[in-house]
């Protein structure tokens, strides 16, 4: 049965690589029996630059460029007609306590009465709103800070909610947050199934943002992160089911309100016949390399400090640092600061480059994020049957060591930041030919078993099918 | 927050609006003092002629063109003195100081120069001697030159230095008058005005140089605060319909039954001008009462209230502080009310006693008891729309002065046509737009959180005014 698919992202797919958005192009490509439709939420405007080329059954590519909306004209002080319940509803996304009315909420938005976000924002029923807020629940807070904090909160998931939805069978939120909402939308507009993935923790990952942001306030920084909070229980709450990569991350879904049984793990998975280890072939050395973009997150920082250990330790080493540098061009300089502080001499940044081309050599790959999900990358590694030494974040122990699965070790995991265990397990592999080859295979028969493509597109294939039967067969039945 | 957070700020942070509005106080104050100077120098130089026993003929000629010369170097740069006063904040608080003093140049530039315009096009056809047309041409100059001078002499606070200057000018204008009058016995209009501008060109010379004592720098950007004009026309109009408002009435008799024409040039109605002027000198105590009631105990609170909004006061205190601002408002306009009304009887009583003396008729006190009257209104319709501009409200300040304007002449048309009766249009059109101001400025106040929250943008955008992109064309601006 063929089924059109809204996918809805944020800020990724088709012009930001990376993970998710390979992970979407995948998809595509690998069902072309179903259409879809790409609803995409970014904060810049995009001009050109597509990544993905983009499938013969990818409908259409929707954008919403938030910050293009601030520059329409905005007509303040106008009245709206809010209900009580409407605006009890809007209270509630702030203040939290009672159980948000969403479909209020979104029927509010929607609806012709809203003509614009950025007018009801500057409206009259906005300000008695902020004001019942600070009357009621938060009396100590400043109320100026609130009114702003306020704006800044609900602009960006007003102008999703106040787009028009496209129609389709099926909502695929890559995401909770806005692309959550959005599919919890895409289910009470149109009473579709509504389905949600989550590659990382997307609340977790907003609340290390939020603590660490210099302009958030103190107190602000529990009401953003109790916010975020909430627009994730939305998802959970109107989802179907709820997908993570892997079992710890799905436990911490449950932990932050969703319910176990919509649960369920689909790990990624790459397209092995691609990854041929037998065209590997070594070169004169040691190549320990990187498939990262020097962003803060990946914490290159730490990784350069260990490979001067390593460097130390063999100094004919070279090392690799492949992935684009330009989207952090602060960041990327003080790398290089660093490596120059460091005297680290063999090292490339490659900036884009065909990943493919390094792996035929390298012999050791590296990852020492802060923060991951479950990583393309390792996996693309694993396939081309080089161990990994990673950090112990997202799903890469479970990837490197294999807790349930009886293919052995594929390399090894340390604590974050821990340079120096780092550089310790580097210099292991790097000194052992034989355990990189013991551990390489490992590797490459649990990717081949667990996670290949066919795997992961079967699974989603079949969600997509259990869940539009269960529609068709309740709008048969009714 | 992937890329999808807005920061948006509360613009008001970088404002600094309770300087701004402070200055239209000052601004529509500021031109009283010399105002009042010249009214009372030009009914001493009348009295003088008159005691000297000088030919009727000349002592019209005189009063008609001093006449001319004051009202319309008022409603000449009646428009410009709220756009440079805000113009002058704002670049006083950006600390642009070297715009201040190119914008008094362009100002007076401009005015100079429509002034010259309309005197050449005004005296065309007129028989006068050309040395009068000269003379009275500068004078007529002068006083726009001084009007706005004092908008920015008001910034220097040196207000020792200021009456200095005008006393100055007053004596040695008052002692060359004297000197031509009885010494040489030029009993002749020509001879008053040779002193009156010689006094006055020493009053702008002084003015000038403690202005540039004060601001040093001129970066010959004449003409940009012209943009102003653009951003804030209200303020150009607002300034304009003031004047019309005080003058207006007065134009609408000089075409009436009882409007005489001096020397074939000048269209005047003594009936009703000399009784108008006199009873404006009334409204003087209300301005200057205003001044320090509204800075010393008003703009306290005022201050107060504001700095709660921009310094994270919780609701509450914002709210206490609106309370004890409405409180104080209604005191002090009450108070006004009150001084005001004892002026008024204290006017009236003077003005049955004297007035006579000084060659008004019966008829002539009438009108004056009436303006009187109707000059109580005036003032404190004067004073709510200064407390307008305090709370920002261009708008309504503008709809004020507009309908006091236009009431005030349409009124004066009214009654003198059908009930051959003068001043009353003038104080029914003071009561009507007395009642209409008050509320105004309760609608505007119970608005008034509304007004300071709902109006700020959202997002600061910055654009270049039309009158930027046609000054740049022309060269005038870097």
């Amino acid at each position: 049965m063929m089924m059109r698919i809204c996918l809805l992202a944020e800020g990724a797919y088709p012009y930001v690589t990376g993970g998710v958005s390979s992970w979407i192009q995948s998809l595509m490509t690998q069902m072309p029996e179903h259409e879809f439709i790409i609803f995409s939420i970014s904060a810049k405007d995009y001009q050109g630059a597509v990544r993905y080329p983009a499938p013969a059954n990818l409908l259409e590519v929707r954008d919403i460029q938030l910050g293009t909306f601030l520059t329409d004209k905005i007509i303040p002080g106008k009245r709206y007609n809010i209900s009580e319940e409407e605006k009890e509803a809007f209270l509630s996304i702030i203040s939290g306590g009672k159980e948000t009315n969403w479909p209020l909420l979104f029927d509010l938005i929607v609806s012709d009465r809203i003509d614009s976000i950025l007018n009801f924002l500057a409206s009259k029923d906005f300000f008695d709103i902020v004001q019942t807020l600070c009357r009621e629940r938060f009396i100590h807070v400043p109320f100026t800070d609130m009114f702003w904090a306020i704006r800044s909160m609900v602009l960006p998931l007003f102008l999703c909610i106040h787009q028009k939805m496209p129609e389709a069978d099926l909502y695929h939120s890559v995401s909770t947050g806005y692309a959550g909402v959005l599919g919890a939308l895409g289910k009470h507009q149109y009473n579709k199934p509504f389905l949600l993935t989550e590659h990382g923790i997307y609340t977790r990952e907003r609340e290390e943002e939020i603590i660490k942001a210099s302009w958030i306030k103190g107190y602000f920084k529990d009401i953003w992160i109790d916010y975020f909070y909430n627009l994730s229980n939305c998802a959970y709450e109107y989802a179907d089911e709820v997908t993570s990569l892997f079992e710890r991350s799905r436990e911490i879904q449950v932990e932050i309100g969703c319910k176990r049984e919509k649960t369920s793990v689909i790990p990624n998975g790459i397209d092995v016949n691609r990854f041929k280890p037998e065209n590997r072939s070594r070169k004169l050395g040691i190549h320990i390399g990187a498939v990262v973009r020097v962003v803060p997150i990946k914490d290159i920082k730490t990784m350069l400090q260990s490979f001067a250990l390593v460097q130390e330790a063999l100094p004919s080493a070279q090392f690799y640092m492949i992935g684009p540098y330009d989207e952090d061009e602060d960041y990327y300089t003080e790398c290089l600061e660093l490596v120059e502080s460091l005297n680290l001499k063999n090292i490339l940044f490659t900036g884009e480059a065909n990943v493919m081309d390094y792996l035929s050599f390298l012999d050791v790959l590296v990852l020492s994020s802060i923060s991951e999900g479950q990583p393309l990358v390792i996996l693309e590694g694993l396939a081309m049957g080089i161990p990994y030494v990673t950090t112990d974040v997202g799903s890469c122990s479970e990837l490197i060591m294999g807790p349930s699965d009886a293919f052995g070790q594929a390399g090894s995991v340390v604590p974050v930041m821990h340079f120096h265990r780092l550089a310790k397990e580097i210099i292991a592999l790097a000194r052992d030919e034989n355990l990189r080859l013991v551990y390489g295979e490992n590797g490459r028969k649990r990717v081949q078993e667990l996670y290949t493509l066919p795997l992961m597109v079967n699974r989603y294939e079949s969600r997509y099918e259990r869940w539009g039967q269960a529609v068709w067969q309740e709008s048969v039945f009714n | 927050m992937a890329g999808i957070g807005f920061q948006l700020k509360p613009l008001y942070e970088q404002s600094h609006f309770l300087s701004q509005l402070r200055a239209y106080g000052y601004s529509a104050i500021t031109a009283v003092g010399p105002m009042f100077l010249t009214i009372l120098l030009v009914i001493a130089c009348r009295e003088w002629l008159l005691y000297l026993e000088a030919p009727t003929n000349e002592i019209n000629v005189f009063m008609a063109a001093v006449q001319y010369a004051f009202i319309f170097s008022q409603v000449l740069i009646g428009g410009f003195l709220f756009v440079i006063s805000r113009y002058v904040a704002d670049q006083t608080f950006m600390e642009k100081e070297e715009n201040v003093l190119s914008s008094m140049y362009g100002t007076i530039g401009i005015t100079v120069f429509v002034g010259f315009i309309a005197a050449v096009l005004f005296y065309w056809s007129s028989p006068l001697p050309f040395l009068f047309k000269l003379l009275t041409y500068l004078f007529f100059t002068e006083l726009s030159i001084i009007w706005v001078l004092s908008m920015y002499v008001s910034a220097l606070k040196d207000y020792k230095k200021i009456v200095k200057s005008y006393l100055f000018g007053t004596i040695l204008a008052a002692f060359l008058i004297w000197m031509l009058t009885t010494v040489f016995n030029q009993l002749t209009a020509i001879a008053v005005f040779i002193g009156l501008t010689i006094g006055f060109l020493v009053i702008i010379v002084m003015l000038m140089r403690n202005i540039f004592q004060y601001f040093q720098l001129n970066n010959k950007q004449y003409f940009h605060f012209l943009t102003y004009i653009e951003k804030y026309p209200a303020l150009f109009a607002i300034g304009l319909f003031y004047y019309l408002g005080l003058y207006g009435h007065n134009m609408a008799v000089w075409i009436g039954d009882r409007g005489i024409v001096v020397a074939e040039t000048f269209m005047m109605a003594h009936y009703y001008d000399t009784p108008v002027f006199y009873a404006y000198l009334s409204i003087l105590p209300a301005l200057i009462l205003f001044m320090v009631t509204v800075e010393t105990t008003f703009y306290t609170v005022y201050k107060k209230y504001y700095g709660r909004i921009l310094n994270g006061f919780p609701l509450q205190d914002i709210e206490s502080a609106k309370q004890e601002m409405y409180r104080v408002l209604r005191l002090e306009i009450l108070f006004l009310a009150q001084v005001q009304l004892l002026v008024t009887i204290l006017f009236l009583f003077v003005g049955v006693r004297f007035l006579p003396s000084l060659g008004l008729t019966q008829d002539q006190i009438d009108i004056f008891m009436v303006v009187v009257l109707g000059s109580w209104f005036l003032s404190l319709m004067i004073t709510i729309f200064l407390i307008l501009l305090y709370f920002n409200e261009k708008k309504s300040a503008f709809l004020l002065t507009g309908v006091y304007a236009l009431l005030s002449i349409i009124l004066t048309s009214l009654f003198m046509n059908f009930f051959n009766q003068y001043g009353g249009g003038m104080f029914i059109a003071a009561l009507i737009s007395l009642i209409f101001g008050s509320r105004l400025l309760v609608s505007r106040l119970n608005d008034l959180d509304y007004t300071t929250f709902c109006y700020q943008p959202i997002v600061q955008k910055t654009t270049t005014t039309k009158t930027e992109w046609l000054l740049k064309k022309i060269g005038s601006l870097d």
